[in-house]
């Protein structure tokens, strides 16, 4: 048997591609027939929505209807109310990628590098965020800080006689707070490893030269982990971009306009819709995306991780004294605020007739009656649960043949695979909606997906293929290759040594992925709104418009539904998380 | 003058019996109809499209017919904006998944015009409707909406209350109205095309000086006043005085009258089932469909019901009405209040 650590890297690559050849079906003609429709498939969801979009932007009239092509949409983009809503986008983005990483940096290194009690407690509780669909923690936040009837104002005016509120959500400060709660659990999952790996006999010898703590936190902690600060930064930044709850319930009603809402309300809210400007913004918010993503791949191709050294080192942790106390309470309110005041107030909410008016006889259980009573609330239920556990194991499947195929095969078209599983990473949800939207419309009858549920299967596949892809990657990757020549070696067939060897070791990596996804599902919104049509509305879609409705009342009881329905999912996640770490 | 009286009231019945007759299905007709039934429970389900948002009476016609034919009704609800749209895409790319449209008078004049509705044909309950509500052939009014004003009874007195549509360009309430949109389709343009014509142009130039602030959502838009953000909204769906019960709100219908507002409902063109959207059009003229209407505080279109309003909502049902919005106004009403409303 080959020995595959001790070639050289030319005979390395040698050996990769024998062992492609050796794993790859026998009959040439079948995996070239195979691999061709996988592409078709990858480009049927990627490059043909694009393709629709872009025509889209130039054509002068809605979709299904015959007209001429103009540049009258890019046009529209050089307006100075078009540009306006763009820099205030850029800028609300910055800022809360700021504020919200750099909190985010202080619970890590509570975290992982200091003697803060309850540790273990604090990373599981500051991570929740990131599991709750944003719509729920929107609804929860436009409860508690509306201006005039929001509870936090209610009390501050109450304990302190004044007529004036403490905090208003419908602003610019409100978007920003809403989207830091999910940048720093996002930000804290993706940097904690860095900051668990770091050897710290690089701070503690900065504290034998006499540096503070805080000089020791700045000049080394924070130096040190950059490389991953600055990917994890433009990361968020680019989720800052394409968010759509935020702005659609903290914005709209306070006249304020990012990119999102903007192509929302070109195509919903206008009396003539204005597809054309819809769709040129929608291919320039693509253009900002891709320029950050490729920005981003050049830090992370010259990122150098020499925070992990090749000595060996025991964990310790920097003592705080007292000061542990204060970081314990630090990370206790970053989970009072993102979690407990916005679930608690669901939770007010669905007791009430109506929010704001909290007296014994306003209390009722009508809001549970009419829930399980509305065959809406039942139907959408029911599709998001189709929506989710098909379109997860889809999305799987698809990412796992795609990264096989990237990973573990010297195929031609591998980097041209791995190109369009990235496409939709630049895609905000809206503009895979607008591009769907498009591209359904103008197919032909017999494909008859406009209007179903399939619409939005294609959408989630789409949307959720590069985590998918991703997640495979990685578990592939740590495969030897030795292990499927050996299988191969005692007779095995390819599919045997596929289902046994690479399904068997990949499977817990699948399965975190497959609720990873299941999870993006639950809390999609903004491609949904665009594509769903009357017997397929998810859950979200549901609740956005009993929202509108100013339901208020069933919209907590349905959040409160979808939360527990998040609890059993984020349970069955860390127990398969879990049991991965022990395998390894 | 006897044999005069004598004439008249032989003409009266002579003509009342014609009526009759005319009203009377023929064999045909009622041999088509009961074809229609059984296609359309063949069909086995239907869907709704309605622009009137946050209401519980689709559901509850939607229960009745379901009961009575074992066909199931889905209901989309959503703004008249942005249900235009759907139809218009659906229609144009000939992917139609809606049956009935259920729609406020302009949005539904807007359709037919573009050719999105399809004839009804003959509906037994065609014959019931009012003289002033009859069906042009493609459209229905099922019932009728009126707006007027709503204020906080706890923070104006009553003496302050607006009595006029006039009294609220008084300066007193500069910064303190909340309105419907008047420049999107819904009650605030609805509003707003009958009352320029009305109330005239030197009103509402004062009434925009007054800063009155617009939001979409209408059913939250009376809870903000019932909360004290703002002391008056305008134009309030006088039938959500129901649904606001136990808030400080008072509903006041001005000396001028209400506007109001047609709901209509017809078929789509190329509607999937379009023998159960008959049938649904046609039991939405049904004595029980309706009296769920009055019983939500609007007026029906059917004769025979004046004397069943039930106490409680007469006020809101028997509203004066100021008159109804012209369609052929809707566009340009739409941008002078866009002009004038910056």
């Amino acid at each position: 048997m080959l020995d595959h650590a001790t070639l050289s890297p030319a005979s390395r690559g040698l050996s990769r591609a024998w062992l492609a050849r050796r794993a790859m079906p026998q009959d040439a003609l079948w995996r070239s027939l195979t691999l061709t429709l996988f592409v078709l498939m990858l480009g049927a969801l990627t490059l043909y929505p694009l393709a629709m979009l872009l025509y889209g932007s130039l054509s002068t009239v809605p979709p299904g209807e015959a007209g001429s092509f103009s540049l009258a949409g890019y046009r529209q983009l050089l307006r100075w109310e078009a540009l306006g809503i763009l820099g205030t986008t850029v800028a609300i983005s910055l800022i809360k990628t700021v504020l919200g990483t750099a909190v985010a940096i202080a619970l890590a290194w509570i975290v992982t590098r200091t003697d803060t009690p309850f540790r273990g407690a604090i990373e599981v509780l500051v991570t929740l965020p990131f599991f709750i669909p944003p719509i729920l923690t929107a609804l929860g936040w436009a409860m508690l800080g509306n201006p005039t009837a929001g509870s936090i104002n209610l009390v501050w005016m109450a304990a302190t006689g004044f007529d004036w509120p403490l905090i208003n959500v419908y602003s610019h400060g409100g978007i920003v707070w809403h989207l830091m709660q999910y940048t720093m659990p996002f930000t804290f999952l993706l940097m904690i490893d860095g900051f668990r790996a770091m050897d710290p006999a690089l701070e503690e010898a900065s504290r034998m030269c006499g540096a503070t703590r805080p000089q020791t936190f700045f000049r080394i902690t924070l130096v040190l982990m950059l490389p991953i600060i600055t990917g994890v930064f433009i990361l968020s930044f680019i989720r800052g971009v394409e968010a759509f709850e935020s702005p659609l319930f903290f914005g709209l009603p306070a006249n304020i306009h990012l990119v999102t809402t903007e192509i929302y309300r070109a195509i919903n809210h206008n009396n003539v819709p204005d597809y054309q400007y819809a769709t040129a913004i929608s291919i320039s918010v693509m253009a900002l995306m891709m320029l950050l993503v490729f920005w981003q791949w050049r830090i992370l191709a010259n990122r150098r991780f020499e925070t992990v050294t090749g000595r060996g080192y025991a964990p310790r942790v920097t003592p705080l004294g007292p000061l542990r106390w204060v970081a314990f309470g630090f990370a206790m309110l970053v989970f009072v605020l993102c979690v407990v005041l916005p679930i608690g107030q669901l939770l007010v909410s669905s007791f009430f007739k109506f929010y704001g008016f909290y007296s014994a006889d306003m209390l009722t259980l009508a809001h549970y009656r009419a829930v399980l009573a509305n065959d809406r609330f039942w139907r959408s239920l029911w599709n998001t649960m189709i929506l989710g556990s098909v379109g997860a194991t889809a999305t799987m499947i698809v990412g796992s043949l795609a990264a096989y195929i990237i990973v573990r095969t010297r195929l031609p078209a591998r980097r041209l695979i791995d190109v369009l599983a990235w496409l939709p990473w630049m895609m905000p949800g809206i503009v895979v909606g607008v591009a769907f939207l498009w591209s359904f419309a103008v197919l032909p009858s017999w494909l008859p997906i406009y209007g179903t549920l399939w619409a939005l299967m294609i959408a989630y596949i789409t949307l959720a293929m590069p985590l998918s892809v991703r997640v495979m990657n990685g578990a592939l990757a740590q495969i030897s290759f030795d292990l499927e020549e050996c299988s191969r070696v005692h007779g095995a067939t390819w599919l045997q040594t596929f289902r046994r060897i690479l399904i068997g070791l990949t499977l817990p990596a699948f399965l975190v992925g497959w609720v990873l996804t299941f999870f993006m599902v639950l809390r999609e919104v903004s491609a949904s709104v665009l594509l769903f049509s009357v017997g397929n509305e998810p859950l979200s879609i549901v609740i956005l418009r009993l929202w509108e409705e100013s339901k208020t009342g069933e919209v907590s009881v349905i959040a409160l539904f979808m939360l527990l329905l998040i609890a059993g999912l984020r349970t069955v996640h860390l127990v398969i998380a879990r049991r991965m770490f022990q395998t390894r | 003058m006897r044999a005069l009286s004598v004439l008249a009231a032989a003409l009266a019945v002579l003509t009342a019996a014609a009526g009759a007759s005319a009203q009377q299905p023929t064999p045909d007709q009622t041999a088509e109809w009961q074809q229609v039934i059984a296609a359309a429970k063949k069909e086995g389900t239907v869907t709704l499209y309605s622009g009137h948002v946050g209401v519980s009476y689709h559901s509850d016609v939607a229960k009745t017919f379901e009961k009575k034919y074992g066909i199931k009704v889905q209901v989309l609800e959503a703004r008249a904006s942005e249900l235009q749209e759907r139809i218009r895409t659906e229609q144009t790319t000939n992917r139609v998944a809606g049956d009935v449209s259920h729609n406020g008078g302009s949005s539904s004049v807007n359709l037919q015009r573009a050719g999105y509705y399809q004839p009804h044909g003959y509906l037994p309950n065609a014959a019931r409707l009012k003289s002033e509500f009859k069906s042009n052939g493609h459209r229905i009014p099922l019932f009728v909406q009126s707006y007027g004003i709503v204020v906080n009874s706890r923070l104006v007195k009553k003496e302050d209350w607006p009595r006029s549509w006039l009294d609220l360009a008084d300066p007193k309430w500069k910064g303190k109205i909340l309105a419907d949109d008047f420049r999107a389709l819904g009650g605030g343009s609805a509003y707003f095309n009958v009352a320029y014509r009305k109330l005239g142009k030197e009103f509402h130039e004062k009434l925009a000086r007054q800063g009155v602030v617009f939001s979409r959502q209408v059913r939250e838009n009376p809870r903000r006043v019932a909360r004290g953000e703002f002391l008056i909204y305008m134009p309030f769906v006088l039938a959500d005085t129901l649904i606001h019960e136990g808030l400080p709100l008072q509903a006041i219908t001005p000396a001028e009258g209400n506007p109001y507002v047609a709901y209509d409902v017809g078929v789509f063109a190329n509607a999937p089932h379009p023998n159960a959207a008959r049938l649904l059009v046609n039991h939405f003229f049904e004595e029980e469909s309706q009296m769920i209407y009055v019983r939500s505080g609007r007026t029906h279109t059917i004769m025979g019901l004046d004397d069943k309003v039930p106490k409680e909502v007469e006020p809101l049902v028997n509203a004066k009405l100021m008159g109804a919005p012209d369609p052929d106004f809707n566009a340009a009403s739409m941008k002078i209040a866009s002009e004038m409303f910056k």
